[in-house]
């Protein structure tokens, strides 16, 4: 579980391809130190029936939603938070772009990353591809 | 007769279904499934497969989580996902799901699910509520 004492304010990076699900929730957001989350991911934001699905899944509690990935750089720029705020991106892939454009987290967390395609396992729930551990 | 899957982190599922046929008998047209290393593709596909068209209410055990999310996304029209799975809720929905559709049934499962919640122990100061 994150620690609630350790982030007070700004933006925390996580890397998790099921982008919401109980560790988020409830680890990073009800029982921890998140106000805010945000599901940074365009294959979401661009459906209407993903954006319903995953911004109805979010409790009511936490201010947030979805967005596409120029939409997060977008918002960053006009002001970072000030709320501690969970970013949560799919891939690492995205993670590099959101760093490349501008975005600059208090840290970055690695969630769940599955096994899939030439990703080998790195730790017993992160797998990464050659490409994705350059990065 | 309104069909019903319980989806759980783990065997919870099985659990609960297992002791509500202790209590009640035989359970017709009730599954359970665990979710525990199924990514999340598999686990809508596991859902669909179970539940297909027919009248069905999904229950689950944590809003915001992969069963959830998951089952959310796998049912169609005519059918629910209801958060919060416990033991009488189950039983409710076994004594009534002959005599209501299925928006009115995933109702009152939560109206039977919350009733449940109390504190026992200290008795609070305004006595209960009945």
């Amino acid at each position: 579980m994150a620690d609630s004492g350790k982030w007070s304010r700004g933006l925390i990076l996580r890397v998790d391809d099921r982008l919401l699900h109980g560790q988020v929730v409830y680890g990073w957001g009800i029982n921890g130190p998140i106000h805010k989350m945000w599901l940074i991911n365009d294959r979401v934001a661009f459906s209407p029936k993903e954006r319903e699905l995953y911004e109805s899944s979010l409790p009511k509690e936490f201010h947030g939603g979805t967005m596409g990935l120029l939409e997060a750089v977008l918002a960053w720029k006009a002001h970072s938070p000030e709320e501690c705020t969970l970013g949560v991106v799919e891939s690492v892939k995205d993670l590099h772009f959101l760093i490349q454009e501008g975005l600059r987290p208090i840290a970055i967390h690695l969630g769940a990353i599955e096994r899939a395609g030439d990703r080998l396992p790195v730790t017993e729930i992160v797998a990464l591809s050659s490409e994705e551990k350059n990065i | 007769m309104i069909e019903g899957l319980v989806v759980t982190h783990g065997e919870l599922a099985k659990v609960l279904i297992d002791e509500c046929t202790r209590i009640l008998g035989p359970l017709d047209h009730v599954k359970w499934m665990d979710t525990h290393r199924l990514s999340a593709v598999a686990i809508t596909d596991k859902v669909k497969n179970i539940i297909g068209n027919k009248p069905f209410i999904v229950f689950v055990d944590c809003p915001g989580t992969a069963p959830a999310l998951r089952s959310l996304a796998a049912i169609q029209e005519g059918q629910a996902v209801v958060t919060g799975v416990n033991l009488p809720m189950l039983m409710s929905f076994i004594v009534h799901r002959e005599q209501m559709d299925v928006p009115h049934l995933a109702r009152k499962m939560v109206t039977d699910g919350i009733r449940t919640l109390e504190v026992l122990w200290p008795i609070p100061e305004n006595g209960r509520e009945d």
